[in-house]
């Protein structure tokens, strides 16, 4: 039931296409992009043109299913603007992509692009410059300014590769591009161990270097440029010193890992790999979870629909269609990172089923059987909910009023989606959420269906 | 064969230099074979009436070992438990980060199914280190437990190292038999073993760091301060500021001294649960002792307690050292075995695996040992669990100084004034008692080392340093 999945990176190479287009034309596709990824209309328009006809495939959040990941920094065909551009609109035959050169326009195009990189997270244009200790006598980074590099180049995978130093005592400079997320607070956050000297710049300015032991500095949200300087300390090292740098983006609290920056850090984040997937039976886990609340219990559905009860809100505070949960990060050395749910929301924290008011829930136990079953007092009734899914499209949510102790009413909150109905229904008929008639109703049920 | 014997005596040769594993003569590791691909980190045992074995896991899961050898899971998908405390056959008690959970077994199929909500009157942030250890259960019935401070939470308050972002972080908590949450008693740091003598009496060990100058076994007393500030920002007369504005001599006039301290590396590093040997003598001559295992260093140590004019005090002496993993949690079963939890994972431990199971039994045979140790007003009572040789026992065989640790926001103390003391007299009180005289100070860890001292058969005690914790002279 609990299955112990490892991911091993999957390189995917293909046939480079080789597309001939100017580089007249390059630049003006390139500057066209940049400029609609100001527009707030033109990317509403490729989000929804997107929506229509890549989410099928590359999945509505970017992350791919058929297709591939959109919005990570690993792109087999390219990363440029005229790249992807040319590639939405000759596609992938053998592959399975259709072209959409004749189906959308060229400005539609150009949106979804636009569209496509604002939502885009990881590193691109990496170069970097690899310095000996015989050019900076001084230990000190202007010393680099007259210095000679020892090594320098671009990286090919859009990742920083600190073994290309070699030997161990060794300076580096890195520019590359950074696309952080644009709705959360990013870190770049490195354990170097004592000793190394850092020089961080982000779009030229200078940026505080914080913590002790773990170093870390402030990102800006979306597109940055950054400047990334290491000066390894005098050899013989202190055991603890990394010259081969994990160098990572993160959220402020270590919960969640964006991106790795080095290679180093990819190799790790994907040793954090623990997956538990409810294959034959319900399977209960309280787990830190990324994007919920704390006090969530997960419940994964062999039929691959999942949902979070908190205790404290007595609330569903998210639904999720996939595999279960990745419970690597958080159960793999300290723990300090998030489970990460495995697939794409329904609806997640702020949006839920149950009452924002806390203060008015007492939570009292869960009965774990094949179909688990939260027991609880919200505003004062004693409510019971059980949860069925028949299949990856209907998820039910069945409350049972085992005391209303005189209460006349209940309310509930529920989440407003796009793409699939919710309904509350008590015998076969559809009632309002939010005067639950509780003198007249013992059962009722909060349907989502069309996921 | 000329190769073989002499690769054969080359290995008994190394072997003693290799192995110097302090370990009583008569005492034995055992390792249980845990289920197979399960992260069986071992952070909560108990044992049932029938001498089942239930471990819960940091992954999650509580199993039972059955006295055929057999393991079964009870319970699984809790977070992160670092406590069991087993009440009947149908319901155990796990200690989780947000709660604290009865998992009841129903229909008595050998599986829970009911996960009941004792409490959770505390905040947990999901903060990696908010762990809550627990629970134990006194006589009348209320239960115990502890709370962590969270460390590198960008939201919590904190004066350096770790931190509280509030919900009595930091303190210790009791559920009454109402099954109300009280906050209890504050001022604790990485409280990581909780434990209840046969007096009814809670105690808890506080990890060394921040304001924790070395381990500590401490008393738990309702409503007292144990020493690290950051909790009393759930406290209803401290704010942020006054908590930063007060002096380190106010708040060291203000907290519990430790009823001994474990010194830090020699003994400990990352205590656990303090255990008490009632199986009288079923696992040898140290009955009502106190056994306590170390995650870091590995080992099992005793500690021996006494009441000097109504102040606690007492020593420590290592047990045992060279377990397979990080000790975090013993329990003795009902044939006197002693059971050991074990984890090393975020935190190294000396033992190589990364996790485990193993127990200490005893074969009967009794080890020439330091048995007790009793504070005098002129120096220490000292008795052996065999007969001394008179003729190893004068002031070069047994040696002794003291030191005190400075309270402060530093992470650990050094031995401040670590001074030799001159044994002044040894006398001979009976064949296994010794009367050392030697002028110690309060509020000083005395540390007196008979590393000459044998019994009849030139035997040397396994672990020859008792560091004695003296906060009282008796008058
Ligand atoms: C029928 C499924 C399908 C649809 C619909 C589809 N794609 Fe793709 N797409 C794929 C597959 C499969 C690949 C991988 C091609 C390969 O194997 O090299 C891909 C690759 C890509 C790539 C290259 C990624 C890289 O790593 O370089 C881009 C860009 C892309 N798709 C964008 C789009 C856009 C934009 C749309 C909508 C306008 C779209 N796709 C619609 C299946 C699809």
């Amino acid at each position: 039931m609990i299955k112990q999945t490892k991911k091993y990176f999957g390189f995917v190479f293909s046939t480079l296409l080789i597309t001939f287009t100017s580089s007249v034309f390059a630049k003006n596709i390139d500057e066209q992009v940049s400029s609609l990824l100001k527009d707030q209309a033109a990317l509403a328009s490729g989000e929804k043109n997107y929506g229509i006809y890549c989410a099928a495939c590359h999945k509505k959040d970017l992350s791919g299913a058929v297709g591939f990941n959109l919005k990570d920094s690993e792109w087999v065909h390219g990363d440029s603007a005229e790249a992807v551009f040319n590639n939405i609109s000759n596609g992938f035959a053998q592959a399975g992509m259709p072209g959409f050169g004749t189906m959308l326009s060229e400005e539609q195009r150009k949106e979804i692009v636009a569209f496509i990189f604002s939502k885009r997270e990881g590193m691109a244009n990496i170069e970097y410059k690899i310095y000996q200790p015989s050019q900076y006598p001084n230990y000190s980074f202007a010393d680099l300014a007259k210095a000679t590099p020892t090594k320098q180049g671009k990286s090919t995978d859009n990742l920083i590769h600190f073994e290309l130093a070699e030997t161990k005592e060794y300076a580096i400079v890195v520019t590359a591009d950074v696309y952080a997320p644009n709705d959360k607070d990013a870190m770049l956050f490195a354990k170097p161990g004592p000793f190394s000297q850092f020089e961080v710049l982000v779009d030229g300015e200078p940026v505080k270097m914080q913590g002790g032991w773990d170093r870390f500095w402030q990102l800006k949200k979306g597109y940055q440029h950054l400047t990334f300087k290491m000066m390894l300390p005098k050899a013989p090292y202190n055991e603890l010193t990394q010259t081969n740098l994990d160098l990572r983006v993160m959220t402020p609290d270590e919960a969640i890992n964006f991106f790795p920056v080095s290679k180093k850090a990819e190799t790790i984040i994907n040793q954090l790999e623990f997956n538990i997937i409810a294959d034959k039976k319900v399977v209960v886990q309280r787990k830190k979870v990324a994007d919920l609340p704390a006090y969530s219990i997960s419940v994964g559905f062999p039929s691959k629909l999942n949902y979070a009860f908190n205790t404290k809100t007595c609330s569903v505070v998210g639904v999720w269609k996939g595999d279960f949960l990745n419970v690597g990060p958080n159960i793999i050395e300290r723990g300090k990172s998030s489970s990460l749910p495995i697939g794409s929301w329904v609806f997640k924290s702020p949006q839920v089923i149950g009452s924002q008011q806390a203060e008015d829930c007492l939570f009292t136990k869960y009965h774990k059987t094949d179909q688990p079953t939260f027991y609880f007092n919200l505003n004062g009734v004693d409510l019971s909910l059980t949860v069925k899914t028949v299949n990856a499209g209907l998820i039910e949510f069945e409350y049972q009023v085992i005391n209303a102790h005189g209460n006349a009413l209940l309310a509930l909150d529920l989440p407003e989606l796009a793409n699939s109905k919710v309904a509350v229904s008590a015998n076969n008929q559809s009632i309002a959420a939010d005067k639950i008639n509780l003198a007249k109703t013992k059962t009722f049920t909060v349907t989502i269906s069309g996921i | 064969m000329k190769k073989t014997l002499l690769a054969a005596s080359l290995i008994t040769a190394l072997t003693p230099a290799l192995a110097e594993q302090v370990i009583p003569l008569g005492y034995h590791l055992q390792t249980i074979t845990t289920p197979a691909e399960m992260e069986f980190h071992v952070t909560g045992l108990d044992v049932d009436s029938d001498n089942n074995i239930y471990a819960a896991t940091r992954f999650g899961d509580v199993w039972r070992y059955t006295a055929t050898g057999q393991w079964l899971k009870f319970a699984e998908g809790l977070h992160e438990p670092t406590g069991l405390l087993v009440e009947d056959k149908q319901n155990i008690v796990i200690a989780q980060k947000p709660e604290l959970t009865r998992l009841t077994d129903t229909d008595k199929d050998g599986v829970a199914d009911d996960y009941i909500k004792l409490a959770d009157g505390w905040k947990f942030h999901d903060n990696y280190h908010e762990y809550h250890f627990g629970p134990v259960k006194d006589k009348q019935g209320n239960f115990y437990g502890t709370l962590n401070l969270s460390h590198g939470d960008p939201n919590a308050f904190d004066m350096g190292t770790m931190g509280s972002s509030g919900g009595y972080r930091g303190w210790a908590y009791q559920v009454n038999t109402k099954g109300e949450f009280v906050p209890y008693a504050f001022g604790l740091r990485s409280p990581a073993g909780i434990g209840i003598s046969p007096d009814n009496e809670v105690f808890f060990t506080d990890n060394q760091g921040d304001w924790v100058a070395t381990s500590t076994l401490q008393l738990l007393q309702k409503d007292k301060f144990y020493g690290h500030p950051v909790s009393l920002i759930d406290h209803p007369d401290f704010s942020k500021d006054k908590i930063r504005n007060t002096s380190v001599e106010d708040y060291d006039k203000w907290r519990q001294k430790p009823v001994v301290h474990i010194p830090h590396v020699e003994i400990a590093n990352s205590p656990g649960n303090p255990e008490w040997d009632t199986t009288k003598g079923k696992f040898g001559p140290f009955s009502g002792q106190i056994f306590v295992g170390d995650q870091t260093q590995s080992n099992v140590f005793r500690i021996i307690l006494e009441e000097v004019d109504g102040v606690r005090q007492g020593a420590v002496i290592n047990f045992i050292d060279g377990f397979q993993s990080g000790n975090i949690r013993i329990k003795f079963d009902h044939k006197g075995q002693l059971w050991v939890g074990q984890t090393a994972r975020g935190w190294g431990a000396k033992g190589p695996k990364p996790y485990g199971l193993q127990k200490v039994v005893w074969d009967g045979t009794t080890p020439f040992e330091v048995l007790d140790i009793k504070a005098k007003p002129d120096g220490f009572r000292v008795s052996f669990t065999q007969p001394v040789n008179a003729e190893s026992v004068n002031k070069k065989s047994i040696t002794a100084e003291q030191w005190h640790y400075t309270y402060s926001a530093n992470y650990g103390s050094p031995k401040v004034d670590l001074t030799k003391l001159e044994i002044k007299s040894i006398k001979q009180v009976d064949a296994k008692t010794l009367d050392l005289k030697l002028d110690a100070t309060e509020d000083h860890v005395v540390m007196i080392d008979f590393a000459g001292v044998t019994n009849a058969k030139q035997q040397h005690p396994s672990s020859t340093k008792v560091y004695y914790t003296l906060n009282k002279k008796p008058e």
